[in-house]
């Protein structure tokens, strides 16, 4: 059977490094390593053009080129035969190209000098196998049914169809990720208080650790993907070391403040990693992560469910979000007012009795906007200044109901007045709080309303 | 004219003969380049030369070019640090291997491969490569380039 280009998709997912063979206008030979060849169609494939100066300036004066790629699943070897067609330095497949780089070299600090400079396109003129490189004549195993399918897809959209809350979103989302997709490492960010921000509100399978945590447009797999609003795969073994020195990197950069932030949790030898912005009405929502320690674990076959499995979270989180938000407005005067003439402060319901109840500090460093639960950081900003101000009435009036109204009538919380994003502080606090100190709690009791209740006595304690 | 200053170093001989992974290039008469696997290679570095062994079938497919234009080119890296070179220079000779070699060759690229298996690539992924009966192709080092990834890439070091 003739070889086409279509059976080596697997060679093009970046998991073993490539190998380009040239040779200049005077005849010398030459050889670089290549991190990443791109299939465009049948008869092209792509070349980033970043730093191998003496391929570029062979090919712009010989056409001719030899790329070795390896197949991942087989181990076998092909040569593809090439010819030099263009260059692209904008447009679909130079963005897609761009993107994988810059999140790789986000990691290592590198992003700009890793830098992309042109997609080079080459037409294939013939593909061989390379006889010292035979791999096996048959996959040792049978092949895996594609996990990102339609019938997987489906499950997910009735998961966010029963969705009635934030919480039920977010971790329906990343439960389905392990169910549907077996995806057993995930974590769901949010858009952050500050612009150009995302904060991780619920992770998965790193032991409890990671909400609160905080990642910048453009930083890493998740921060590029965010920022080019296209979700971005990612495999190949050799990532891993890059990944894990540069996450040693970022994790020492900040280290003079790591007690005020929360590490982004990750795997130690990741070897696929998947990142999805989550977009509606061209605005960015959020994005959902995921990582596994199977190489090769994001097909190529999968990118069109990947992109509409974004689109139904994203559309489905904007519904509920502004759902939220015009029921409260919604609400009447009235019945906010009956709501505070019902509540008294009362012990938490089954909680420990007040004998044996635990004491804690909790520390308001109003300067820094940042709450210390017994020495230990616990949020900062927007989430922290609610908290306060939800125990400061506790302490003083014994109030322990609250409705999200009041929270943004209050000035001194300086919500912005339009998209406050109130709903994913408060999601975000109740999940640090359910972390970190599981004896406070906000407690949903209808939508725009929840209850303060304690499990122990709390001295409180603000700090300028 | 004849190179007398030695090119290749002791690190970069030591590097030759350690856990990396080669490339050879050639090109024929119509600058159409052609790659193969390299397995081993043994520096005679007070000659300036080094010996490549790979397997036979992919290193015959040089032959042709080499006699008739000389031109090679050998890529080396190591997988785990991805320190990386290039050395190029003109084919001297070629010949079958011993039992001898056939013991470098396999010593090796076991070294590669506990290297591979260290960055987490099991050597099982590459048990298959074909390493016997193997070539011997001998060349004379002209120049080497640093070839590890970043800006310094392509810069001549000897």
């Amino acid at each position: 059977m003739k070889l086409r280009l279509e059976h080596l998709a697997s060679c093009f997912q970046g998991l073993i490094p490539a190998t380009l063979f040239t040779c200049s206008a005077e005849g010398e030979p030459n050889v670089a390593y290549l991190s990443h060849v791109e299939y465009v169609d049948p008869r092209h494939v792509a070349l980033s053009f970043q730093f191998f100066n003496k391929s570029r300036k062979n090919v712009e004066r010989n056409p001719f080129a030899l790329v070795r790629v390896i197949d991942p699943d087989s181990q076998r070897g092909y040569d593809l035969r090439l010819r030099f067609a263009r260059s692209e330095s904008e447009g679909p497949l130079f963005e897609s190209m761009r993107l994988r780089i810059e999140a790789i070299a986000s990691f290592t600090g590198l992003k700009g000098i890793f830098r992309l400079r042109a997609a080079d396109v080459y037409e294939v003129l013939e593909i061989s196998p390379a006889p010292e490189e035979p791999g096996e004549a048959r996959r040792t195993k049978p092949e895996a049914p594609a996990r990102f399918s339609l019938a997987a897809l489906q499950q997910l959209v009735e998961t966010l169809d029963q969705s009635k809350t934030l919480d039920d979103l977010v971790d329906g989302v990343l439960n389905d990720f392990e169910r549907l997709f077996a995806l057993r490492h995930s974590v769901f960010l949010l858009r952050g208080e500050q612009e150009g921000r995302l904060v991780a509100v619920a992770t998965r399978g790193y032991g409890n650790r990671g909400v609160g945590a905080e990642v910048g447009h453009g930083e890493g797999i998740i921060g590029m993907a965010a920022e080019a609003r296209a979700p971005i795969r990612i495999s190949g073994m050799l990532r891993q070391m890059l990944y894990a020195a540069a996450v040693r990197e970022e994790n020492l950069k900040l280290g003079h403040d790591a007690m005020r932030r929360v590490p982004l949790p990750g795997l130690e030898t990741p070897q696929s990693q998947l990142a999805i912005p989550l977009v509606a009405g061209g605005e960015l929502l959020g994005v959902i992560f995921a990582e596994s320690e199977e190489p090769y674990r994001f097909h190529e076959q999968d990118k069109a469910c990947i992109s509409v499995l974004g689109s139904y979270v994203a559309l489905a989180l904007n519904s509920l979000l502004l759902k939220a938000r015009l029921e409260e407005i919604g609400c009447s005067s009235q019945s906010t007012h009956r709501n505070l003439r019902i509540l008294a402060a009362e012990p938490a319901e089954g909680g420990v009795a007040n004998a044996c109840r635990m004491q804690h500090e909790l520390s308001f460093f109003r300067s820094e906007e940042c709450i210390l639960v017994d020495g230990e950081y616990l949020v900062r900003s927007l989430p922290a200044k609610i908290l306060w101000r939800l125990l400061e009435a506790r302490a003083i009036d014994g109030r322990t109901e609250f409705t999200n109204r009041e929270l943004r009538l209050d000035k001194s919380l300086a919500l912005p007045a339009y998209k406050d994003n109130l709903e994913t502080r408060l999601l975000l606090l109740r999940r640090r709080l359910t972390e970190r100190c599981p004896y406070i709690r906000l407690v949903p009791r209808s939508r725009g309303h929840f209850r303060l209740e304690l499990d122990c006595e709390l001295e409180l304690v603000e700090h300028d | 004219m004849e190179r007398t200053d030695v090119l290749l170093t002791p690190e970069l001989v030591e590097l030759l003969h350690g856990e990396v992974s080669f490339y050879l290039a050639t090109r024929d008469g119509e600058l159409r380049p052609r790659g193969s696997r390299v397995l081993a290679a043994r520096a005679a570095p007070e000659k300036n030369e080094l010996t490549i062994f790979g397997y036979r079938e992919a290193l015959e497919q040089h032959l042709a070019s080499l006699r008739e234009n000389g031109r090679m080119a050998l890529s080396l890296a190591r997988p785990s640090d991805d320190t990386a070179y290039q050395l190029k220079g003109r084919y001297l000779r070629h010949r079958a291997c011993s039992e001898v070699d056939r013991a470098l060759v396999e010593r090796q690229v076991a070294q590669l491969r506990r290297n591979l298996e260290s960055i987490g690539i099991p050597i099982a992924t590459f048990a298959n490569w074909k390493t016997w009966p193997s070539l011997a192709i001998t060349m004379e080092v002209e120049e080497i380039f640093n070839q590890t990834p970043g800006p310094l890439a392509g810069e001549v070091v000897a």
